[in-house]
């Protein structure tokens, strides 16, 4: 659906913020795009919906290549980008109603997508009053509106209370259900890792990872810990040592482990010993630090290769 | 423009229409017809003087006297806060990120911009005939000796009194079209127009010589429609326009190019 091979775009000479980018969003995916702030993930999807002139390397959507303003191939194309656009003094419907016009869209496709996000109940309300969830759902529904095959939704959950978060979450596995491609940016990997279905992961303009969302468990996995707060804190320490890395702090254990298999023995033993066991938490890498181990092993690589 | 975008150009137009509703542009259009009609209503109910000669249409005279409050007081300062508030809808929307993902050309849809914005200018200039004609029936109830019953109206005469006064502004529009593309804002071209329109009325007073060229001193010039049409004129003969009118339009078309082209290559950030 999306194919971006050696993408570079810099805002000044000499600092590039896409550097040889690769991006392959599969047909009928969910593709997670992930990237600190910065990283370049609002740069990357204004280069394809051609906001941005690439300065080098090519972008096909739909197998098409793109070209600077070259408008067919947006007919197939929705997006949300950043803050959503609206004119604040008119209603949800009036909104719609400007977008529909370049694409010859009905009224009865109005309301359809005002069904599918959610915002029937609120048509009549000017869009200013709207809050910032109602807003990101309106935005979606304009992406929407001339049923294209490809979405991209530039951080939908940007400034979302936890109840709007999980109403989109919910729109966009409806959106997959419909048989979208969608290809979705955020810097909080959790929030991806429950819809996605492909994950990539941009770092200093390129990407750190690209894979399917159990390839990234698998990644994620190398780099487990587990979090114990316990009533013998030394005591558990002696138990565990033997070839365990573990940091105490007050009755707090953290304990690396390789993989979630190997918590169960853990928790066995110190049982068996006596240990009093208030809490057990296994601590995943956030991002920051999956970027850290992703980071470290191409530079590994690098130097394996080297 | 493309057919593709021909063929869609009334429906994008009802798009445009829809987004103007109720917003600064949409009333000032409504309204500056109504207020010159005032002002010339005012003027001819409270001063015997305006009455016309005996036997002569008064609604020649009617039509140029809305001709010279509009050029002298409200062209200028009209089409700048219309042209500015016309274009800041976009910008406090910061809709142009949307409007560009759409399948059309950037240049056609900052084109049909500046055509919707004639339509709504030219909309204003109808209510202005209206209010003129409706007015005119209105003091000739209260002031018969105005006559204005027994006259039909000259159209042509006052279409094209009109339509001087607008080639008068076109250059402002442009100015103003370009300065509101350039920074996004609202406040910043409404300022250089002021600026531009206080120097034009001085350049005018002063009868500078290079008045023929500053587009906010035309509209001004073109108060004595008379002088407007007649002097100043490099191609002598009937059809050819003076070249006030010729610099309007060109400060137009140089400003209007100049806009397209800091569009389409504009990136979006």
């Amino acid at each position: 659906m999306i194919e971006i091979n050696n993408l570079t775009f810099a805002y000044e000479r000499g600092k590039p913020i896409l550097n040889g980018l690769n991006i392959h969003v599969p047909d009928g995916s969910i593709y997670g795009f992930l990237g600190m702030n910065g990283s370049g993930k609002t740069t990357s999807i204004r280069n394809i919906l051609q906001l941005l002139k690439p300065q080098s390397g090519t972008i096909q959507v739909n197998g098409n290549e793109i070209s600077n303003n070259s408008p067919s191939q947006r007919k197939h194309v929705g997006a949300l980008i950043e803050a959503p656009s609206f004119y604040g003094h008119l209603d949800a419907t009036d909104n719609l109603h400007i977008h529909s016009k370049f694409y010859g869209v009905g009224r009865n496709r109005i309301k359809e997508v005002l069904d599918i996000v959610g915002l029937t109940p609120h048509i009549k309300k000017k869009t200013r009053k709207y809050s910032t969830g109602m807003k990101q759902r309106l935005g979606v529904a304009i992406a929407l509106l001339h049923d294209p095959k490809l979405l991209i939704l530039d951080e939908p959950a940007n400034g979302l209370d936890p109840k709007g978060i999980i109403e989109m979450r919910t729109t966009i596995q409806q959106l997959q259900d419909m048989g979208k491609t969608v290809m979705l940016s955020s810097h909080l990997l959790p929030e991806i890792e429950k819809v996605a279905t492909h994950v990539g992961i941009l770092h200093q303009g390129k990407m750190a990872f690209q894979g399917t969302i159990e390839e990234l468990q698998n990644v994620k996995e190398k780099d487990l810990s587990l979090s114990l707060k316990v009533g013998q804190p030394q005591k558990a320490i002696e138990i565990l040592a033997a070839g365990k890395s573990i940091s105490k702090k007050h009755d707090l254990l953290s304990i690396e482990i390789s993989k979630a298999d190997d918590i169960p023995p853990i928790i066995s033993k110190l049982v068996t010993a006596g240990v009093d066991i208030y809490e057990v938490k296994k601590v995943e890498n956030n991002l920051e630090e999956l970027f850290l181990t992703m980071t470290h092993e191409e530079k590994e690589n690098a130097h394996s290769h080297a | 423009m493309p057919t593709a975008m021909l063929r869609k150009l009334p429906s994008l137009i009802t798009s445009e229409f829809i987004k103007y509703k109720w917003t600064p542009a949409w009333l000032l259009t409504l309204g500056f017809g109504i207020m010159i009609a005032c002002f010339v209503y005012i003027g001819h109910h409270t001063d015997g003087n305006a009455l016309g000669e005996i036997n002569q249409n008064p609604w020649g005279r009617y039509f140029s006297a809305a001709h010279k409050i509009w050029t002298a007081l409200f062209l200028g300062p009209i089409f700048i806060l219309l042209t500015s508030a016309f274009f800041f809808v976009e910008h406090k929307a910061d809709a142009w990120k949307i409007m560009y993902t759409h399948p059309v050309r950037r240049a056609d849809y900052f084109l049909l911009k500046v055509f919707t914005l004639f339509i709504f200018i030219l909309i204003g200039i109808s209510i202005l005939i209206v209010a003129m004609i409706v007015s005119g029936h209105i003091l000739n109830f209260i002031r018969p000796e105005y006559e204005f019953s027994y006259y039909s109206i000259p159209w042509k005469e006052t279409l094209s009194i009109l339509a001087h006064g607008l080639i008068s502004g076109l250059g402002v529009i442009g100015v103003h079209i370009f300065l509101s593309m350039r920074f996004k804002n609202f406040m910043l071209p409404i300022i250089i127009g002021i600026i531009g329109f206080v120097l034009g009325i001085i350049l005018v007073a002063m009868d500078f010589s290079l008045n023929t060229y500053f587009p906010y001193s035309i509209p001004l010039i073109a108060q004595d429609l008379e002088m407007f049409i007649t002097d100043h004129r490099t191609f002598p003969g009937d059809g050819w326009l003076s070249n006030f009118e010729i610099s309007s339009i060109v400060w137009f078309v140089i400003m209007i190019s100049l806009a397209t082209i800091l569009e389409t290559r504009r990136p979006i950030h």
